[in-house]
């Protein structure tokens, strides 16, 4: 199967073919770079850090693809009643991810000042002249959702361009789509202390992502920090969980609701479950616990056995 | 002989279990009792979990919905009330061997 592997957004790209033409796994890592061009919080030429730069004052017209990460921010806060929350970079800034994480990692930035709110009920959006207006001292961290929703955008694209089957991998953010390579589409959720993954998910459409404290850490002069920050306490969660695994529809759905529900925990596996959502949570001990909906994507009964349902 | 850490394995990362012989170390739940223990962790905790706490949460309660609303009303066409079939993935009827790619934490 043809496949590319690069790295963009501060993660590794991921990109298989099934059919078509050769030449759109090329076409597939332009796109996904142009992307990041126009998301990246980090680069001070993207929409998004012009956007923020221009909050408060007038509307600003952006790219369809720019208008439409704004437009799934607002939906999925929506959907997960703010857990979810775009208008975070405040907090993420305050808790220190003032840099890329190449560069946190490596000790390089540590300042963690930042005047910024949340505001994401009052952003507005014009779909007729497609304009953007954030609330003065509000700005828009795209986070994974653009990784989510970078991967649908060019699955998509892929398929419209003659591919008969597609998956992007954005640094855990899975989309895929059309013909699968062998049987299904099999996307592995991984376990971060056992060699084995937790489960393995069997798609004929569909996308999963995974949100996790382990990785994109840094240390502050307050102690260690992370960067699933909860809205309700502005800080990093403290959530006594490893990982939180969605299966849904499209990468930016699965994006939105892994993270919502690793900042609610156990609770949040049974609301999901009754949104159509599958999530896995590995908590600190390692357990694995699912909703009832996530055995619909997994064959093996050995994997099966090692899941801890938990229902209502 | 057990491989090597991997390089790019952060340093704070939970330590793999060595491999469970005989009986389950005093940390393990026996897969009854942890089945037990989930349904009561959530049945304990769904009536004040996840949908209580967003609607009393003060910063994404129901004001702040209300307020996106009205100001962000030519957003778009869905609303938080989305269909259940719009968000569910579509499992495969056939399973593949061997995975294609794995979600992970980055």
């Amino acid at each position: 199967m043809p496949a590319d592997a690069f790295p963009v957004m501060g993660s590794d790209a991921r990109v298989y073919l099934v059919g078509g033409p050769p030449q759109l796994l090329a076409r597939a890592r332009t796109r996904i770079e142009e992307l990041e061009r126009l998301w990246s919080r980090f680069l001070p030429a993207s929409e998004v850090s012009q956007l923020n730069g221009s909050a408060g004052g007038n509307p600003r017209r952006v790219s369809p693809e720019t208008f439409e990460l704004i437009q799934r921010g607002i939906q999925a806060w929506r959907m997960t009643r703010g857990l979810f929350d775009p208008t975070i970079l405040g907090d993420v800034l305050r808790a220190g991810y003032t840099a890329t994480f190449d560069k946190l990692r490596t000790g390089a930035c540590r300042s963690g000042d930042s005047s910024l709110t949340r505001g994401m009920g009052d952003i507005e959006l014009d779909t007729h002249s497609r304009t953007v207006r954030l609330p003065r001292g509000v700005g828009f961290d795209p986070g994974g959702i653009g990784k989510g929703l970078a991967a649908d955008l060019v699955v998509e694209e892929l398929l419209a361009a003659g591919a008969e089957g597609a998956c992007v991998n954005l640094g855990g953010d899975v989309r895929a789509a059309g013909t699968p390579p062998e049987e299904s589409w099999a996307v592995a959720i991984e376990h971060p202390s056992r060699p084995a993954p937790a489960a393995v998910a069997q798609l004929r459409d569909g996308a999963v992502a995974t949100s996790s404290r382990l990785h994109r850490r840094w240390e502050t002069s307050r102690g260690s920090a992370h960067h699933l920050i909860d809205p309700r306490r502005g800080a990093p969660s403290d959530t006594k969980l490893w990982t939180a695994t969605a299966i849904a529809a499209k990468g930016w759905q699965a994006e939105a609701f892994a993270k919502a529900a690793f900042l609610a925990g156990s609770s949040g596996l049974t609301v999901l479950e009754q949104l159509g959502v599958a999530v896995l949570l590995i908590d600190d001990d390692g357990d694995v616990l699912t909703n009832r909906l996530v055995s619909q994507f997994i064959d093996r009964p050995a994997e099966r056995s090692a899941l801890t349902e938990v229902t209502a | 002989m057990s491989p090597p850490p991997r390089a790019s394995q952060p340093s704070d990362l939970p330590r793999r279990r060595p491999p469970t012989v005989g009986r389950p170390g005093p940390r393990r739940r026996h897969p009854a009792a942890r089945a037990r223990w989930a349904a009561a962790v959530v049945s304990g905790v769904a009536f004040s979990g996840l949908v209580a706490v967003m609607a009393t949460n003060p910063v994404a309660g129901a004001a702040a919905i209300t307020a996106s609303h009205t100001s962000s009303s030519n957003a778009t066409s869905t609303n938080s009330t989305q269909s259940t079939s719009s968000v569910s993935a579509t499992p495969s009827s056939s399973s593949s061997s061997s995975a294609v790619t794995s979600s992970h934490a980055s």
